[in-house]
């Protein structure tokens, strides 16, 4: 019996572990995501100077309609309260989620110049954590797992 | 939330919203300001718009995207999709002798688009039997896109319909109403180069364009030197007040305008032709 409930322990933390690397493997996608949106925004006020929502509305990306930040930003007549709004459905893990979020208080209401300026600002500094958080959750995905197990071997022990 | 009757609704021409300023409407040709009871008020007790609702108002007018109206927003307008136009002011950024950018939106001037199709019946009934240039004018608010729109909506529209061109610059002159009829739209440029481009590639037979002033007189008599008809709007309350202003002076002088017709707003817009 007692062996049997260490095992689920184990198993629970390989699990846990598992789940873990899972959140960190979302919020990786989400935050590329944004930072395809954001190259898709650059790219549509710098050659047609397309508004914001024609721009929202052509752009698709699975992470981004899974979580439903796509539609939250189509809800609002304010595209700056809509993507503030968006951003509430990231994962909290999502690399530069406060920088992201601060974008909305200056989204589409100055010249094309500024906004240019504004969003590439913020697409190469995420482009560099994105980049990072890829590197690390290749290298440490499978360690999640292998963590999680430890620490329910450890519960385990300590337990019986 | 303001609520207004329908016959009162009907009649406003203009919605005025200023930050932190008493919101207006010009109804029948009369300022009036409204209360929070939705009761036309004194100007104290006034509903007044604060920063953010003009702020969101902006935001509603450009789709989020001012930077999409930078260059109408720098000549003091937002155009709408159905030929209304917002006007806009506040601080501008100033360089190079000219306006660079407006910095912050304090007031808008939101403008009523109307279609009366029949406003210029009289004209064009003169015009389709002989055509010359014309000259629309009264003040400002009096009528004139109204009547342009009337004007090349009946001229290109009907028996003996003529092509008509419009040199739609600040994209308020075609309203969708006006589909029916044979026109071609140039928007977005200025009216001289609009003139010009109509003049070469659609070949109307009269050309119709809003508020000339200063800029493009020239370009405006070289269009009537290849022997298209004019017909275009100034602000003005008299003949001797528009023949004040050398480009319209020099306009009339070489021929451009032969007749004028003076718009008057009582109920009805009301118009009288007059040899200029």
């Amino acid at each position: 019996m007692k062996l049997f409930a260490a095992a689920v322990i184990v198993a629970a933390g390989y699990l846990l572990g598992g789940a873990a690397a899972e959140t960190r493997r979302r919020a990786y996608l989400q935050a590329r995501g944004v930072l395809r949106l954001l190259y898709s925004l650059r790219t549509g006020i710098d050659y047609t100077r397309a508004d914001l929502f024609s721009v929202f509305a052509q752009f698709s990306d699975p992470a981004l309609e899974e979580c439903g930040f796509l539609g939250e930003l189509m809800q609002d007549v304010d595209a700056g309260r809509g993507w503030e709004r968006a951003c509430g459905r990231l994962s909290p893990q999502t690399p530069m989620l406060a920088e992201i979020r601060s974008l909305g208080a200056g989204l589409g209401m100055s010249d094309a110049e500024t906004q240019i300026a504004l969003l590439s600002k913020l697409a190469s500094r995420l482009e560099e954590s994105v980049e990072e958080t890829r590197r690390e959750l290749s290298a440490k995905a499978s360690s999640y797992r292998l963590l999680g197990a430890l620490a329910g071997c450890m519960a385990a022990v300590i337990i019986y | 939330m303001i609520k207004l009757s329908p016959q009162f609704v009907s009649t406003v021409d203009e919605i005025r919203l200023r930050a932190c300023r008493p919101m207006s409407l010009t109804a029948s040709g009369k300022n009036v300001f409204i209360n929070a009871q939705s009761r036309i008020c004194a100007q104290p007790d006034a509903v007044c718009a604060t920063e953010n609702e003009l702020r969101e108002c902006v935001a509603r007018l450009t789709r989020s995207s001012v930077y999409a109206y930078e260059e109408s927003i720098t000549h003091g307008f937002i155009p709408l999709p159905d030929g209304s136009r917002a006007g806009v002011c506040g601080e501008t950024v100033f360089a190079g002798g000219e306006i660079r950018s407006v910095k912050s939106i304090d007031s808008v001037a939101l403008r009523v688009s109307r279609f009366v199709p029949d406003a210029a019946a009289a004209l064009c009934a003169a015009l389709k039997s002989r055509l010359c240039g014309t000259l629309v004018y009264s003040p400002p608010g009096g009528g004139k896109t109204t009547f342009l729109r009337s004007a090349a909506y009946l001229l290109s529209t009907g028996r003996n319909a003529l092509r008509v061109g419009i040199a739609d610059e600040r994209r308020e002159l075609f309203v969708p109403e006006m589909r029916g009829g044979m026109i071609d739209t140039v928007a977005g440029c200025p009216k001289a180069q609009a003139v010009e481009l109509l003049t070469r590639t659609m070949s109307p037979q009269v050309i119709v364009c809003d508020e000339i002033g200063a800029a493009g007189a020239e370009e405006l008599l070289a269009a009537q030197n290849s022997g298209v008809c004019l017909i275009a709007s100034c602000h003005g309350a008299s003949r001797e007040e528009i023949m004040r202003r050398p480009q319209i002076s020099m306009l009339v002088k070489n021929g451009v305008f032969v007749q004028s017709v003076k718009l008057c707003r009582g109920n009805a817009l009301g118009s009288e032709i007059i040899p200029i």
